[in-house]
């Protein structure tokens, strides 16, 4: 990379890493667009402190509101979550955005479908791990039924649970060192679905270590932004309080996308070392 | 004794009556036998003529005949499912083979009819027809034996693989009141008991390996032959049930003089810490509003998971819990559970309510006192604390009540409601709000006093609706017990609203004349608010002025649509009627205030755009 194509690359990756928020950001709205409404026509923002008084303690207006747009949130509860599965699905377009960004090179020109076949693959796995999951999780439980220690049969789910879990994030792992071969090493889906593999052998540790602690910082910047924005005591119903508490959150969400940015940024990298190589 | 607490005006501590009249004493032997899930008991029923009348019949209830099959009254609603949530799915009976009153002589067992009054399909309640009149103050001790098949746990009693809650299951004679007519009720689903009371002194033989919990004190405990023999005895009680399990893990602790068991699963440490941590409360707690409990014991019962539907149920000086191991890391369920069936011990219990006639006496009386204390204990996390959100019983309650009818008398019997979620709604929600409104409407020390004077007055003297209304009359005088009866016997209710809300600005006119002034407008400001329903309240309306000052109006809420004016240099642009929300059982908070400048809606999108934001991040690929 020249010196004077870094500036280029730095305003392309900031793009990138905007597009991505803005994309999560839009398609938040659109969600959040029935449960918004169904506040506003509850008539709580007539009292003092409007929405705020949705989290006094006690939840005497929370459920209030609940159970008066229960009918408008119930209509809408399919629409939304079907919404939520397709702008979920179609995260890979800003991720492919972020990955094109980070990569010496400019992505091939049918990267697009191929991310697409990648991540149909992915949650094709983890359809498949969830199903399997809840499977052996129940199978676990069926063996401890009769224990007189009620806690047994929760234990063996929890850790059928937590494997489950695990799997899911391993499959996490192995889409994004797939997804960063076919945008930064321009291979195609089911070449890099294989290629992972090696690049997880090649370098696994170090891998590992950045995957982990981006998710792992990820999280604290979550319970980090929550612990703040739980000192703001937004029930007061100051407009400041509920503004910083907005900013908190974005912010937060911009960090996670760009500690995001930083673990892609050594797939990429790692990707690149291994077609070299 | 009774008669000397009624005379001396408000009761205390002192004139509490220390037991109640023996009306109707057991003495009785039971054999569990685990293999074919059966009770075999014998002993004697000691009855005495407690009215002012000659009877020449009794009453039985042969409860466990409920679940004989499918064509019983409480099998052939249509709502199978009862109070506890399930359905009967394996037969239970109860079958009497000795049936002799000793002061009449011959077997009275031919004279029993055959089936409950009215429905020969159903043998729950039965006559039995005398040889002769019993005059008052007589009485007669009756040498009972019967054979009482277990169902699978349905309405809290049965047996579930090896674990046994094991109520209703003996004749149980019907009360008998003042006047000489008998209260007698066929086993429905929605109803509970009524009896009198008595001295109980039971004796139960079951395997060695059981671990037992049941109504009284424990007087004698013995193993002989591979069977566990144990009496128990309790005076002043009018039912008597117990619990046996292998499985029982055991607390005891003595709680404010009263000695306490703790039964529950293995795994339930945490969940029996909150048990007794609740109950290290709520005996004092009850005992001060409500008067000392007067038993030496305190019997609680945790049934394991597998039946659960043996739980939240309440027997003199013997309750169950329930709740899985779990429970008590994310609600209070286990807290709130173990409070309300103490308070039953009270509101059921020491009152001796008629359950099946007047349902909110018990139930309804028993969850306000379930709200105040939990509240008391936890504050606006009375329900739940999870996740930085607090729940309260009051919210909780509220959308109980605001999902059941709105128009429903609440002093219904318990058969007369529609199905249990209406009664829940009703006799549960809507009472206890209804007594937490007229605490925060009339004063709730007074609420307080005149529940407590009740509960005291009328201590082992089974009270009714009227007695409530007059205690509580004395206390918060007629516009509130007027309020009370209307609610209760014709299903009124109340919704506050503000209607209108405008504000113009007045003409210039010269310094001091008219409403202007000459330091800048002034504003003319109008509030409409109304009052629909049959209830009326006095409420506060709270006015907001454009620079955030706020005053508050009086309204004795009488009529139906009250207009509130207000003159000054700033315009109204919020009212707000009930700001405290004192008025638990208004129709709907949420039109309770109007404003024409609405706060923006920042905290519900940055809430709802932040699950969201996180939800597409978790769903990505």
């Amino acid at each position: 990379m020249t010196g004077a194509s870094r500036p280029l690359r730095g305003r392309v990756l900031a793009f990138a890493c905007a597009a991505s928020y803005l994309y999560r950001l839009l398609g938040a709205a659109l969600l959040a667009l029935p449960v918004i409404g169904a506040i506003d026509a509850s008539g709580v923002r007539d009292f003092s402190r409007g929405n705020a008084r949705l989290f006094d303690p006690g939840g005497l207006y929370l459920l209030e509101v609940l159970l008066h747009a229960r009918e408008q949130l119930a209509a809408s509860l399919v629409p939304t979550l079907t919404l939520a599965a397709v702008l979920g699905f179609l995260g890979f377009v800003p991720d492919a955005g972020l990955l094109g960004a980070l990569g010496s090179a400019p992505p091939p020109p049918r990267a697009l479908e191929r991310m697409l076949w990648l991540s149909l693959a992915t949650w094709g796995a983890r359809l498949l791990l969830g199903l399997l999951t809840v499977g052996l999780a129940l199978t676990a439980r069926s063996f401890f039924a009769s224990a007189r220690d009620e806690r047994l049969p929760l234990l063996a789910i929890g850790v059928m649970l937590v494997i489950g879990v695990l799997l899911q994030v391993a499959v996490s792992f192995w889409h994004d060192l797939a997804a960063a071969d076919v945008v930064a090493g321009g291979a195609r889906a089911r070449d890099a679905i294989f290629a992972a593999l090696d690049l997880a052998r090649a370098s696994a540790g170090s891998l590992l270590v950045r995957f982990v602690g981006a998710q792992l910082l990820a999280l604290g910047t979550l319970l980090a932004a929550a612990a703040v924005v739980g000192t703001l005591e937004v029930v007061r119903g100051d407009t400041w309080r509920s503004t910083t508490a907005l900013f908190i959150h974005q912010l937060a969400v911009l960090a996670t996308i760009g500690l995001r940015a930083a673990w892609l940024r050594g797939a990429c990298r790692a990707s690149e070392r291994l077609r070299r190589a | 004794m009774l008669a000397a607490s009624l005379v001396a005006g408000n009761t205390t501590a002192d004139t509490l009556p220390e037991s109640a009249s023996a009306i109707a004493s057991y003495t009785l032997t039971a054999r569990l036998d685990t293999t074919a899930h059966a009770v075999h008991g014998e002993g004697t029923l000691h009855w005495v003529n407690g009215s002012q009348a000659s009877v020449d019949e009794l009453y039985f209830h042969l409860y466990l005949n409920a679940f004989e099959n499918e064509r019983t009254l409480f099998n052939r609603s249509p709502f199978t499912r009862a109070r506890s949530g399930r359905a009967t799915r394996r037969w239970g009976k109860i079958t009497l083979t000795r049936l002799v009153a000793r002061e009449l002589g011959g077997d009275l067992l031919p004279s029993l009819e055959p089936h409950s009054p009215g429905d020969p399909l159903d043998g729950t309640d039965r006559r039995l027809q005398l040889p002769r009149p019993v005059a008052p103050g007589e009485s007669l001790t009756l040498e009972l034996a019967w054979d009482s098949s277990l169902p699978e746990i349905v309405e809290r009693t049965g047996v579930s693989g090896d674990f046994y809650l094991v109520g209703q299951w003996f004749p149980k004679i019907a009360r008998l009141e003042p006047d000489g007519s008998w209260a007698h009720f066929p086993f429905h689903p929605h109803a509970e008991f009524y009896a009198d009371y008595g001295d109980y002194d039971v004796t139960l033989d079951v395997p060695e390996n059981m671990i037992v919990g049941a109504t009284g004190r424990r007087v004698s405990e013995r193993v002989e032959a591979g069977r566990r023999v144990l009496r128990q005895q309790q005076g002043s009680v009018h039912d008597f049930a117990w619990s046996a399990w292998p499985g029982f893990e055991r607390r005891e602790e003595r709680i404010d003089g009263v000695d306490v068991h703790l039964l529950y699963p293995p795994g339930h440490t945490r969940n029996a810490e909150r048990t007794l941590a609740a109950l290290r409360f709520a005996l004092p707690h009850f005992g001060e509003r409500y008067g000392r409990y007067p038993y030496p014991d305190l019997t609680v019962v945790h049934p394991p998971a597998y039946a659960a539907a043996a739980g939240g149920m309440e027997y003199p000086t013997l309750i169950t819990t329930g709740g899985p191991w779990h429970q008590s890391y994310w609600s209070r369920a286990v807290e709130l559970v173990t409070i309300h069936e103490l308070g039953h011990q009270w509101f059921y219990g020491l009152l001796g309510s008629n359950e099946p006639r007047h349902p909110f006496l018990d139930e309804g009386l028993n969850s306000y006192a379930e709200i105040e204390a939990s509240e008391a204990l936890f504050g606006q996390a009375s329900a739940s604390s999870a996740l930085g959100l607090q729940l309260s019983e009051t919210a909780l309650h509220r959308a109980g009540m605001l999902l059941g009818p709105h128009d429903a008398p609440l002093a219904q019997p318990a058969s007369e409601f529609v199905d249990f979620t209406e009664l829940g709604a009703l006799v549960y929600s809507r009472t206890a709000l209804l007594l937490r409104t007229l605490g925060d409407v009339y004063g709730r020390e007074r609420l307080e006093r005149g529940l407590g004077e009740y509960a005291r007055r009328y201590r082992f003297a089974h009270p009714g609706p009227n007695e409530l209304l007059g205690a509580l009359e004395a206390e918060l005088g007629r516009a509130a017990a007027d309020n009370l009866r209307r609610a209760l016997f014709d299903g009124a209710s109340v919704n506050y609203s503000i209607r209108d809300l405008r504000a113009v600005a007045l003409a210039a006119s010269p310094a001091g004349a008219g409403g202007a002034s000459p330091d800048g407008p002034r504003y003319e400001s109008r509030v409409v608010v109304h009052r629909a329903g049959e209830l009326a309240f006095p409420v506060e309306v709270q006015l907001t002025t454009a620079d955030g000052e706020q005053i508050t109006r009086s309204w004795d809420g009488l009529g139906r649509d009250e207009v509130i004016a207000h003159v000054g240099p700033q315009p109204v642009i919020r009212a707000h009627v009930d700001p405290r929300d004192a008025i638990a059982i208004d129709e709907d908070l949420l039109d309770n205030a109007l404003s024409v400048e609405r706060p923006a809606p920042i905290d519900g999108w940055d809430r709802a755009l932040y699950l969201f934001e996180l939800v597409l991040g978790g769903l990505a690929p």
